[in-house]
């Protein structure tokens, strides 16, 4: 079915929406949520809370791109639940690893105030359009959807160290951008 | 600021963005595989028996996939643009159970054309689908005695989709 029916279901209050979007998109948000939280129970949860909050959304939201509205709302419910369940210290899944790397995104010495969420993510927005289409492809592939280095030097057909590399001057070139906006 | 609050902004990116990001792949073609010297032979006796046949040089599927022996793996669960590259010297029969057809031109403009289509020659065109995970679809290709079939289909041990090649000889 294609997304604007399914949409359309929502709208229409129509059950059927959340067996669509499951039938079509239940795999794409497992694995989201499942990179993140790293527990099969805990990302299933995630998802059927996603397809919850999707139906509360709609109405009134009419999503211009159904599968990255809904890989967002799953992501959130995944770090939120991935803040529960890691209040103390972190669980050791692809998630993990991709926040030590975001770490090196942070500098030593920071402002003051701390930059609002909407502020960081237009900073990200701006500076992503500006980076070359395959170092962002990687970057958003490891920052957002917390996939392997392995899983995507396989999807993309480069070497795994050329992954490496590609985020490790991604993260260094982020940092001096947030440092040059005024974000830290 | 820590790193998880970056992460969270990460949350909001741009939608064209996440849809890139989740349906890049590198050009794959998947080129069939022999694995002994007698299936080469037998491959090329074949060839030669049945004239000019058309050859699948594809799938090419741009939207997350791997190749491997005659399958095409995809993990994307939006649209799925197949690149499919045909050679051939007769005309044939172009038709697709479900999604459209386009043909791309040399100069990598996009045609979308009804089909059944009829080819002529050497074509690249694009299967441009929007599958759901419990369905099977079919794209055909019949020409001369020889009707080959791409078939689609979601491999839920794999959490992929997976994309086979059969080639049937009309009797």
């Amino acid at each position: 079915m294609q997304d604007n029916q399914i949409v359309d279901l929502y709208w229409q209050r129509n059950e059927q929406a959340i067996s669509e979007t499951q039938v079509k998109y239940g795999a794409y948000l497992k694995k989201i949520s499942y990179n993140i939280l790293f527990n099969e129970e805990d990302s299933m949860e995630c998802v059927n809370d996603t397809y919850l909050k999707a139906w509360n959304s709609m109405p009134p939201h009419r999503p211009a791109m159904l599968s990255t509205f809904l890989g967002k709302l799953n992501r959130n419910l995944a770090i939120n639940k991935y803040n529960s369940n890691h209040a103390e210290k972190r669980g050791g899944g692809e998630f993990d690893l991709s926040l030590e790397e975001l770490d090196e995104c942070i500098p030593a010495k920071q402002r003051d105030d701390e930059p609002s969420m909407e502020e960081l993510t237009r900073a990200i927005n701006s500076f992503l359009h500006e980076e070359k289409k395959e170092a962002r492809i990687v970057f958003v592939k490891r920052y957002f959807y917390a996939e392997s280095v392995a899983d995507i030097a396989k999807i993309l057909k480069i070497s795994e160290s050329k992954v490496k590399s590609m985020l490790f001057r991604t993260r260094n070139r982020l940092k001096d951008y947030l440092v040059k906006e005024g974000l830290m | 600021m820590d790193a998880m609050k970056l992460a969270s902004a990460m949350s909001e990116i741009d939608d064209d963005l996440l849809h890139e990001a989740d349906t890049a792949a590198k050009k794959t073609v998947i080129t069939p595989l022999y694995r002994s010297l007698g299936t080469l032979v037998a491959a090329a006796c074949l060839v030669l028996l049945l004239g000019s046949m058309f050859a699948f040089r594809g799938p090419v599927v741009k939207s997350g996939l791997s190749s491997d022996i005659g399958v095409a793996r995809a993990s994307t669960f939006d649209q799925l643009n197949i690149e499919i590259e045909i050679a051939e010297f007769l005309r044939k029969n172009l038709e697709v159970s479900e999604g459209t057809i386009s043909l791309i031109s040399k100069d990598g403009s996009i045609i979308e054309q009804e089909t059944p289509y009829r080819l002529k020659g050497k074509n690249q065109i694009m299967w441009n689908i929007a599958p759901a995970q419990s369905e099977t679809y079919y794209l055909t290709l019949t020409g001369g005695l020889i009707t080959k079939t791409l078939v689609l289909k979601y491999d839920e041990s794999k959490n992929e989709w997976t994309i086979k090649k059969k080639t049937k000889k009309i009797q």
